[in-house]
């Protein structure tokens, strides 16, 4: 948008299911599909639909986490997304919201798996951005939220260097879960070849990337982190027995993309 | 293109439209003040599935191969959908340093897109979101020429000395447009002179891209294209989806186009400007990074460096925005007006006359075998 931020309007099933089909969906270092499309377009409905949730949790100040976010704005939806049809349905995922324009990683990536060598400046200047990026990791950690997807080429960097998370469907708040992630590693998925929606950096910067994420997005660092800034008066003893039944509830439903 | 002038103008809140006429994209309207005076601009409204497959019908019905009405069918609805998907690639066309470059919003009659959504009747409660363009109003190539229709060489009161250099003023214009918009990365990829519209003032005349829909952006494709010689398609009276020349201009315009759209030529100027754009705002990039000290900063930089090649193409500016104020009643008005097009007649009468002299029996077998022989 002209105001140096842009617009995003949820896909609608139909389209969602257009994607699906063009990812493999696979459990971690195996080749082994997981699930039925249906299932997945399901999930990938439902990661939508928690989103609005997690902007407007009511933190007692909220403007460091949205921050990390982008400061990300829900917009009435009632001028923009027609009611649902048969052909167009946005169901639960039934918003929009709009989010600081930035620019994004995925570009650097295929520059640097293009190249056919990297110099020891784009060397160091990598390191930086990834040692930012696990910064960025252990920030959100601290708010009680975490992003289990790990696509590196889905971050997005101000002009002051500062990241932000663009991508705001793939966040959980469910501790357990994260752990399982770290545990798992889910995040070589950045350099595994099977998973083709990631986009790849240079083979050379592999090991550096796997070294440094190996040794800091680990469930020790996560216990160190996290909700140590989870400031809120949303999230009182009661509140947090019926999110606990929610998160069971929703982890038996939504379950897929944690495979 | 089409147009009417019987055709009763639409009145809206603030403007009068009047039809100029349809192509296969969009319906086009002069806009005119509430005192019925032209305003310089004209608003295309984009044509729906059902209007699309009206236009693209009786000419696709004397050149398609099927056996039953059903099979035509078929045809015609993929053929209708292929033509509406041209116009998704228009705002690219103002996206970014096109939008910001002043001498291709020029070429393109400083073209402005706006956007309404128009309700729909069938489903209550949605509505479509159709993209509307305004356009500076330009003479037709087609109504243009006609003053040329029938004109002999040797009659020198039909064609005057100063016809002449306007025509030959007016090719070598054609030729320059193209020209300029390889440079941006764009490719007219018809070679119709009729995607052309015509400023004249006074002695002097310029021209624009005024049906901008059908382009590629892809180099490959388009120096395949430029191998089969389209240009040579409004000489053809067959091809009937084109303009027919007027016979007298006929062998200057193919002799200049000729000698102008070779690879050697396309290859000097494709994307060069574009190049030159993305030179330097990388020089600004790396100016600016020569000066930074924070790391952070200096990563965010390099990183700006490497999505610049599609960065500096995107983001619509407000000036890119319509600023005629058109209410968003009179582009529902507009949208749903379905008077112009079933009732358009044909502006330049004596083209389809010179065309169908020129199409001799023998011409229209050989025609017709040589359609069949690229068909199968």
């Amino acid at each position: 948008m002209q105001n140096g931020r842009v617009l995003k309007i949820p896909l609608t099933e139909a389209e969602t299911f257009q994607i699906a089909k063009e990812r493999r969906n696979i459990i971690h270092g195996t080749e082994e599909q997981v699930a039925s499309l249906e299932v997945r377009v399901q999930t990938f409905m439902n990661s939508k639909a928690r989103m609005p949730a997690m902007i407007n949790h009511g933190f007692d100040d909220p403007q460091p986490f949205l921050r990390l976010l982008g400061d990300p704005k829900l917009v009435a939806v009632d001028n923009i997304l027609p009611e649902d049809t048969p052909e167009k349905r946005w169901g639960a995922a039934r918003f929009v919201y709009s989010q600081e324009k930035v620019e994004v990683i995925r570009g650097l990536l295929h520059y640097l798996k293009d190249q056919p060598s990297i110099s020891a400046i784009e060397r160091r200047k990598f390191k930086r951005l990834v040692e930012d990026y696990i910064t960025q990791m252990y920030s959100l950690w601290e708010y009680g939220y975490a992003d289990y997807i790990f696509k590196l080429g889905d971050m997005g960097i101000r002009e002051d260097g500062s990241l932000v998370c663009i991508d705001l469907g793939e966040f959980t708040s469910d501790r357990q879960f994260v752990e399982r992630a770290l545990v798992e590693k889910w995040w070589l998925d950045n350099v595994n070849p099977l998973k083709n929606d990631f986009p790849k950096m240079h083979s050379s910067l592999e090991p550096e990337y796997v070294a440094l994420l190996e040794s800091a997005l680990t469930p020790k660092a996560l216990n160190e982190h996290w909700r140590k800034k989870h400031q809120c008066s949303a999230c009182i003893p009661e509140a947090d027995t019926i999110t606990a039944f929610i998160t069971t509830k929703v982890m038996e439903i939504d379950y897929i993309d944690r495979l | 293109m089409a147009s009417s002038e019987t055709t009763q103008p639409l009145i809206g809140t603030f403007y009068r439209y009047h039809f100029v006429g349809n192509g296969a994209q969009f319906r086009v309207y002069a806009v005119h003040s509430v005192s019925d005076k032209p305003t310089g601009r004209v608003i295309k409204v984009p044509l729906d599935f059902n209007e699309t497959k009206y236009v693209i019908t009786p000419p696709l019905s004397r050149i398609a191969q099927y056996d039953t009405a059903e099979e035509f069918n078929t045809l015609a609805d993929a053929r209708a959908r292929e033509v509406m998907q041209f116009k998704h690639t228009l705002p690219r066309l103002l996206e970014g340093v096109y939008g910001r470059d002043t001498r291709f919003m020029a070429d393109l009659g400083h073209l402005k897109m706006l956007q309404a959504p128009i309700p729909t009747q069938a489903i209550p409660g949605a509505y479509f979101l159709p993209l509307f363009y305004t356009q500076d109003q330009v003479t037709t190539i087609g109504g243009y020429l006609e003053h040329f229709r029938f004109a002999e060489k040797t009659l020198t009161n039909e064609v005057t000395a100063k016809d002449i250099a306007i025509i030959e003023k007016l090719i070598r214009k054609i030729i320059d447009l193209h020209y300029a918009i390889w440079e941006y990365g764009f490719f007219e990829f018809v070679f119709k002179p009729e995607n052309m519209g015509i400023y004249q003032n006074r002695n002097d005349i310029d021209i624009i891209w005024m049906d901008l829909a059908e382009h590629i952006t892809d180099k490959e494709q388009a120096e395949k294209i430029l191998l089969e010689k389209r240009w040579h398609h409004p000489i053809m009276p067959q091809k009937i989806d084109y303009i027919y020349l007027p016979t007298i201009l006929q062998e200057h315009y193919i002799k200049a186009c000729d000698e102008a759209f070779t690879l050697t030529e396309f290859r000097k100027r494709w994307r060069r400007k574009c190049a030159l754009l993305e030179a330097k705002h990388r020089r600004k990039l790396h100016a600016q990074a020569l000066l930074m000290r924070d790391e952070r900063k200096i990563v965010a930089n390099w990183i700006a460096q490497q999505n610049l090649h599609n960065t500096i193409y995107q983001g619509l500016k407000p000036e890119q925005i319509d600023s005629m104020n058109i209410p968003q009643s009179d582009l529902v008005l507009l949208y749903n007006d379905r008077r112009s097009i079933l009732t358009a007649q044909q502006s330049d009468i004596l083209e389809p006359v010179e065309r169908n002299l020129a199409m001799t029996s023998e011409q229209k077998v050989a025609y017709e075998q040589l359609l069949f022989k690229h068909i199968t």
